[in-house]
């Protein structure tokens, strides 16, 4: 069961009725229950193992942690935790991938005959939690929070079904003390709830899973096209993964509001950054929060002495250990690298600029417009390496997105390429619908920060007799609209 | 908590209202355009030629005598059945159907690929949906991996719910009274398909080939019960109606036929005779050894509008000239 899943209307709302009918102090574990059938409900008892893994170990490692008399017994206890935690994690994620390269190191692939068995690989939200783990030992390990000693409430702090399967990743200060609180029904956060789980479900159904029809038809067989489809393909993916990445998030903030619970908003209007490090402050926030805490401060302390240096070696190094979570291949290797190589550059050139005297200014308009257009082309870049199925795919997007421009417009130009080279073989509407999709959402981008900004907006601005047409037209449109033979969200697989 | 309830309620009954109201135009303008004007052909076609690409491509309504080319590229046997049932119910005047027959018409992987395979059926369903009756839909419910995409058209063809409805061309034209085009019927097929090009390439062939006759193995897929199954309900239906049926192997180029597995030939002769057998007033008519140039192929298994010109007219004198 997902959020888009037609089952999740029915398990939602139940979930939210027993909530509400129970008492206060049974009410964590209505929520943790309700957590544990919706992570059973993927049919993959190996997943409800390792949730129960890391969130016994963790509780205990948290635990003895904070009870630990001597400096070096802490230690001991928390890197316990750490890499119990990081082994599941590994174990899930990349156990496949290792099973598959002792297989093929053995030659026994060739013979049909495996000396080990062939594992699925499934770890739909163990990073995710696992993450959490690791983030509420260090905190209490830094003193910054106290352990959880009820082990109910730690376990829903875990494994909250809204925040489950895709993040975003709570830290313990922020989510713990929430589940504690006792339950008023709120009209308010029901509403905000509901419209932002609605206008999540829009940006799936309709914006990401439409454009996934354009960007699969190119990714698929990549060297069917050269030059302008290739550019079109990959800015249609841009959008493709905010909107799948981000409509999740929304619906999972949505969905934890109605319970009274703010999650972590992990996205803020990325494609408008003007620079790289700009960017991750507003994609994937709660994953870039983390791996700046609990990767690269550590990794910036240790190189300190190299100054500046250090600081693009650690973030080099970090964006390296990003692109490897996210898959044991050559194309996410690259996405991290170009990714950590466009921020260390960005420190560098900050530290020449310093030593040369350069006055840090505002920047005119115009210049703010051209950082983000080049940032956005920077995001395209790597993400071309993320999407591509082969590293030679990705070579080939990049090398003929550029060299073949020339006569893909000579294609253009005599008009008998219109339907392969920017429909990309779909149909002019589903283009036509693709492109008004993409202008709503710059509309909305330069009007607020986050979508769920958007939203209350129109709620206040708007008087109730536009509100509630605007809401069934919204409906009718997604129905209309939507793609609903629609694949998974995109970061499951991490 | 009442307030929200109270409110939450009438939104859902606005929203369901709302959409109950436009499902039933959609259901209403969906029938009209189908019963009325889709499956009615003028008093003049007495013929029609179904089946999949092959036919398509080979059989050019224009060189005969009132027929109609309503064959769809990829079509299986399945769906012919459904297409056919409404035609020949909306147009007693039809008294022949000539029936693309050739090899991979029953290859096992390749038909049943189009109903159980995700993305073959995804695409396939919301074109040819609209034609099943339940044992169809029942069919397809029990045979296809991923379950959305037959939820999602039975939405949308049986209870009306208007999901993509900006899709459906010939809707939209009937709700706006524009005059129905045949091409713009997602089962119709656009007709007969006028090829010009020549591109007979050995890789080709070998790509079409594995297509066709191979599992995921490399090895001769076999026999689609289910494809003879339908074709026999085909045979049966247009006994019902008093229609006269010609089962038609459309010609391929001698270098693709000699890719064609072996097992695969001798399965099809079986069938065909024993369907011959029991059938005895259906006709094969078969045209795959034609001797005719590489220019009049489109490709390894279809002939271009040069080759459907000397095919269609030797199948005029075979069929219609003693019909």
């Amino acid at each position: 069961m997902t959020f888009t899943s037609p089952v999740y209307f029915l398990f939602w709302p139940a979930a939210f009725l027993l909530f509400y009918f129970s008492r206060d102090r049974h009410r964590w574990l209505v929520l943790l229950l309700s957590s544990l059938v919706f992570y059973a409900t993927l049919k993959a008892p190996s997943l409800l193992i390792a949730l129960t893994g890391v969130t016994v170990l963790t509780y205990f490692s948290g635990r003895w942690v904070a009870a630990a008399k001597t400096p070096r017994r802490k230690s001991q206890a928390f890197w316990l935790g750490v890499t119990a935690n990081l082994a599941i994690l590994v174990g899930f994620r990349y156990l496949a991938v290792l099973i598959e390269g002792l297989n093929a190191l053995s030659g026994s692939i060739d013979g049909g005959r495996h000396v080990f068995a062939v594992v699925e690989p499934i770890s739909i939200g163990v990073s995710y939690y696992s993450f959490q783990a690791i983030s509420y030992l260090a905190d209490v390990y830094l003193d910054v929070e106290k352990p959880e000693k009820h082990f109910g409430y730690f376990a829903l702090y875990i494994s909250f079904f809204p925040k489950l399967l895709q993040g975003p990743i709570e830290r313990a200060g922020d989510l713990l003390p929430q589940l504690r609180r006792p339950y008023v029904f709120s009209y308010e956060n029901m509403r905000s709830g509901l419209l932002l789980f609605a206008w999540g479900l829009f940006k799936k159904v309709v914006i990401s899973d439409r454009l996934a029809l354009f960007v699969n038809e190119v990714y698929g067989n990549v060297h069917a096209f050269s030059g302008l489809p290739l550019i079109i393909a990959t800015y249609f993916y841009a959008f493709q993964i905010y909107c799948d990445f981000s409509g999740y998030t929304d619906m999972a903030l949505g969905a934890g509001r109605v319970f009274n619970f703010n999650l972590t908003q992990n996205f803020g209007n990325p494609y408008r950054a003007t620079s790289v490090a700009m960017f991750w402050r507003r994609w994937h926030i709660s994953f870039s929060r983390w791996i700046l805490d609990y990767i690269f401060k550590p990794l910036q302390f240790r190189f300190r002495l190299w100054r500046d240096w250090g600081t693009a070696l650690a973030l080099l190094i970090t964006f390296l250990i990003c692109g490897v979570w996210h898959g044991a291949t050559g194309g996410f290797v690259i996405w991290g690298l170009l990714h950590g190589l466009y921020m260390s550059c960005s420190v560098l050139y900050r530290g020449l600029g310093k030593r040369f005297g350069r006055k840090k200014r505002k920047p005119s308009r115009l210049a703010e417009v051209w950082q983000t257009i080049a940032t956005f082309h920077l995001v395209c870049l790597a993400w071309v390496f993320f999407r591509a199925r082969s590293l030679a795919d990705a070579f080939y997007v990049v090398h003929h997105s550029i060299a073949d421009l020339p006569s893909s417009f000579a294609r253009l130009a005599k008009r008998d390429a219109l339907v392969h080279d920017i429909y990309l073989n779909q149909s002019n509407k589903e283009f036509f619908l693709a492109i008004t999709c993409l202008g709503l959402l710059a509309v909305l981008a330069r009007a607020t920060t986050t979508h769920e900004a958007t939203v209350h907006a129109f709620r206040r601005w708007a008087p109730i007799w536009l509100r509630w047409p605007a809401y069934l037209g919204f409906v009718l449109a997604m129905v209309v609209f939507g793609v609903f033979y629609g694949g998974a969200f995109i970061y499951f697989q991490f | 908590m009442r307030r929200f309830v109270a409110r939450f309620v009438l939104f859902v009954v606005l929203a369901a209202g709302m959409l109950l109201a436009v499902s039933s135009v959609c259901r209403h303008l969906r029938k009209r355009v189908l019963d009325d004007r889709v499956f009615v052909f003028g008093a003049g076609i007495t013929t029609l030629i179904a089946g999949d690409s092959h036919p398509q491509a080979a059989v050019n309504p224009a060189l005969l005598r009132g027929a109609e080319n309503i064959c769809e590229g990829q079509e299986g046997y399945f769906f012919t059945y459904y297409k056919l049932k409404y035609f020949l119910r909306r147009n007693p005047q039809i008294t022949h159907v000539i029936l693309g027959f050739s090899y991979q018409n029953l290859a096992r992987r390749y038909q049943e690929l189009f109903i159980s395979s995700e993305q073959e059926a995804t695409r396939l369903l919301g074109s040819y949906f609209v034609l099943l009756d339940d044992e169809g839909v029942e069919l397809l419910r029990a045979r296809i991996s991923n379950k959305r995409p037959y939820y999602v058209n039975l939405l949308k063809f049986r209870y009306g719910l208007p999901i993509q409805v900006y899709r459906d061309k010939e809707l939209l034209r009937e709700a706006v009274g524009a005059p129905l085009r045949r091409v713009d019927v997602p089962f119709f097929g656009g007709g007969f398909h006028k090829g010009e090009n020549s591109r007979v390439e050995g890789k080709q062939m070998d790509a079409k080939v594995r297509l066709y006759f191979q599992d995921e193995n490399g090895m001769y897929s076999g026999l689609s019960t289910l494809m003879v199954e339908y074709l026999e309900k085909i045979i049966h239906l247009c006994a019902e109606h008093g229609v006269d049926l010609t089962l038609y192997n459309a010609p391929l180029h001698a270098s693709f036929k000699s890719r064609i597995p072996g097992q695969a030939i001798i399965d099809f002769a079986k069938v065909k005779d024993d369907l011959l057998a029991r059938f005895p007033k259906v006709r094969y008519v078969d045209q795959v050894d034609e001797s005719l140039p590489n220019e009049s192929f489109g490709d390894g298994d279809h002939v271009n509008s040069l080759g459907a010109t000397v095919v269609t007219g030797k199948l005029a004198r075979l069929v219609q000239l003693s019909h």
